[in-house]
């Protein structure tokens, strides 16, 4: 089903490149959708079933898999409207469509990885899409992020690669090597701990780009403030999930081995650098969009902190990150409206928002709030248990060292939204466009925050139980 | 026959180091790929054919005069004849290259594992740092391509080191991978150029907070 998948894609990717042509966009992309659920659909049914002998739905891989699906559905949307009103050309648009359904392909792909190598494989695919989404609007500052983000995001992948070569040199064997995860967790206690260790910095290393998290963490920044709307969403969410997966992975081989406090060393080094990166950086942006990616750097960083603590939490630190790709996906499309409304992302460029568009205010509120974790938020909740394990399993001042820069954030960031708000631009030449937007596009941002307070307050029991098979797998 | 391929390999680095002219780092960079393939073809002794023609598509084919064919390409587009973007003298950056090699080298005589081969795995580490080094120290895109070919080109050698191979599937996407990652990067180089005249990377910092 996988490869039909893979393949069915591909085949749809190309013909909606080459043919250049809007009906063939449109049943395209309809198509793809129809997969992707269908695809969806088939992984929730067949738990555990392995497929090619290079793949598996893991339990945590359908979880991921699911979400990118529920944004993906909203992208899209967002998409054919962001598309519409820009009115880009033809060939344009194909490249764009083509290169989201490869995309999401290809983060399908890396979920359900069962090999090292072809998990990297996809992860680089990725990349290569991502380029090309990001480089849409043709400009400057689109031009000066997608070279950014291919050349870093390249380098960081090909980093890992060499933490791949590492391991397989830990494995202490010649010839053709089993790079599948089941084998690597079985061989991990007799690898040279050496080489096991060099081989976790370097794919951590290479994975954190697209995480996000310390110290790639810049890819994504640069891209999410210039890269079309509807991307940011999925960039900002479901795309991080290639990187959560990619880190869950590399953990769970290292952490059966007698490196496993090290690693957990490592990750605990790397969330602490983050969120304080994030509080830090915070203080000095010009672009909305850069406020949600830096946010998106503390709130990984947490999960990652959160990991390092041990298997006691890991409950938390998925719960957490499900939450995080639903609230951020909802704001970045709220950034969005913002964009379309004063024609720009620039902080100076917009203000008097609930002036402008109360409904659009309303939304950005409510979006601080779920995104800085206060109540109603389910980020809330999470936040509450991370806290209750960091102040149990670690010495006082890293707790409020922590609440320290969770403190800032929330002051920095409460101080740009409240600011586009009520405070006028403070750039002289400035551009308010209303008439395109609807109020049914936050709809879509409604049902997101949404799901982060009935996930986090009310949690389905199916969805609780959901949670825990992936725990099992992490 | 393997070490004179190395040391031909490790004065490549060295000249890369000092070289301006961007022609001569294409012209390195054919260098290397022809001696990837000798000392692949030359280590690999046992491989079947299969797995040897695709070390032949990977090495001499795709290094030696794809890849080349791509940069001489972006750089004809871009007008580039030489690269005064070094952050450090020529001097400096020789010196720092000749202590990475010999640091290199002083880590793998001292790595004892039986199932690496330590005279790859230096000039392999080597070769890594030495594309990082360029990328560091010079402030031109096109020479940060050159320095992530570089790269590559130590991956490819610590592949050796380690002796271990991938299934031949799996060594397929990568490669696909590389292939489309460098077109890709060609293509923005050239961009790069167009849209701001020159291809120096101060140019890409409007996005800077």
């Amino acid at each position: 089903m996988l490869l039909i998948y893979f393949g069915l894609s591909l085949l749809i990717a190309i013909i909606v490149f080459l043919c250049k042509n809007l009906r063939i966009n449109t049943l395209g992309i309809g198509l793809f959708l129809a997969l992707e659920l269908l695809l969806n659909y088939y992984v929730v049914l067949n738990v555990n079933r392995g497929e090619f002998g290079f793949f598996r739905f893991e339990p945590l891989g359908v979880l991921l898999t699911t979400i990118s699906t529920i944004i993906a559905v909203l992208t899209v949307y967002h998409s054919y409207i962001y598309l519409n009103r820009r009115k880009d050309p033809v060939a344009h648009q194909s490249i764009y469509w083509a290169a989201l359904i490869m995309l999401l392909a290809c983060m399908n792909m890396t979920y359900f990885a069962e090999n090292l190598g072809v998990l990297w494989a996809f992860l680089e695919g990725t990349t290569i899409c991502m380029s090309l989404l990001i480089y849409h609007e043709r400009q400057r500052t689109t031009l000066e992020a997608t070279w950014k983000y291919v050349f870093v995001s390249s380098l960081a992948v090909a980093l890992a690669f060499i933490g791949i070569l590492f391991l397989t040199a830990g494995l202490n064997n010649h010839g053709e090597t089993n790079l599948d995860f089941s084998n690597l967790i079985m061989e991990a206690h007799n690898m040279n701990p050496l080489f096991l260790k060099v081989s976790f910095v370097l794919l951590f290393i290479g994975f954190s780009g697209k995480l996000g998290v310390f110290p790639f963490h810049t890819i994504n920044i640069d891209a999410l403030a210039v890269a079309p709307s509807p991307i940011t969403a999925l960039i900002g969410s479901a795309l991080k999930g290639v990187g959560f997966m990619g880190i869950i992975r590399i953990h769970s081989i290292i952490s059966v081995s007698s490196a496993a406090e090290w690693a957990n060393q490592v990750l605990m080094i790397a969330g602490i650098l983050s969120v304080g990166i994030a509080a830090v950086e915070l203080s000095k942006i010009k672009y909305f969009p850069r406020l949600l990616g830096y946010s998106s750097v503390e709130h990984l960083g947490i999960i990652l902190i959160v990991i390092s603590l041990g298997e006691s939490a890991y409950f938390v630190a998925l719960l957490h990150f499900v939450l995080h790709s639903f609230a951020k996906s909802g704001f970045y499309l709220q950034m969005g409206q913002i964009h379309d409304i004063f024609g720009s992302n620039k902080i100076s460029k917009a203000g008097n928002y609930i002036n402008v568009y109360p409904m659009g205010a309303l939304t950005a509120v409510l979006g601080w709030f779920i995104v800085c974790a206060l109540p109603p938020s389910g980020l809330f909740i999470t936040e509450i248990l991370a806290f209750k394990h960091i102040f149990a399993h670690k010495p006082i001042w890293l707790g409020i060292l922590l609440l320290a820069f969770l403190t800032l954030i929330v002051f920095y960031s409460g101080k740009y939204i409240f600011g586009l708000l009520f405070q006028p631009p403070t750039e002289k030449e400035t551009q308010v466009l209303t008439q395109n937007i609807w109020a049914k596009e936050s709809i879509s941002q409604w049902v997101l925050f949404g799901l982060v307070i009935l996930l986090g307050f009310f949690p389905p029991a199916f969805f609780y139980h959901w949670l825990n098979a992936a725990v099992e797998f992490m | 026959m393997i070490f004179i391929l190395i040391i031909a390999f490790a004065l490549t680095l060295i000249y890369l180091s000092i070289t301006e002219r961007t022609k001569n780092y294409i012209t390195l960079l054919i260098i290397q790929g022809v001696l990837l393939f000798l000392i692949a073809f030359f280590q690999l002794s046992e491989v079947g054919w299969f797995h040897l023609g695709f070390v032949l598509l990977e090495t001499l084919i795709f290094k030696g005069i794809v890849a080349p064919i791509i940069l001489e390409r972006v750089r004809r587009h871009n007008h580039l004849s030489k690269t005064s973007d070094s952050v450090v003298s020529s001097f400096l950056a020789l010196l720092i290259v000749g202590g990475v090699l010999v640091l290199s080298f002083v880590l793998g005589a001292n790595l004892r594992d039986e199932h690496i081969q330590n005279k790859f795995f230096s000039i392999a580490i080597a070769t890594i740092m030495t594309g990082l080094i360029l990328i560091v120290l010079h402030k031109n895109v096109f020479t940060h391509l050159i320095g992530y070919l570089v790269v590559e080109n130590g991956i490819f050698l610590l592949s050796l080191a380690v002796g271990n191979e991938m299934p031949m599937m799996i060594n397929a996407a990568i490669f696909v991978d590389i292939f489309i990652g460098l077109v890709l990067l060609g293509v923005f180089v050239n961009k790069v150029g167009d849209v701001f005249h020159g291809t120096e990377s101060d140019y890409l910092s409007q996005l800077k907070d």
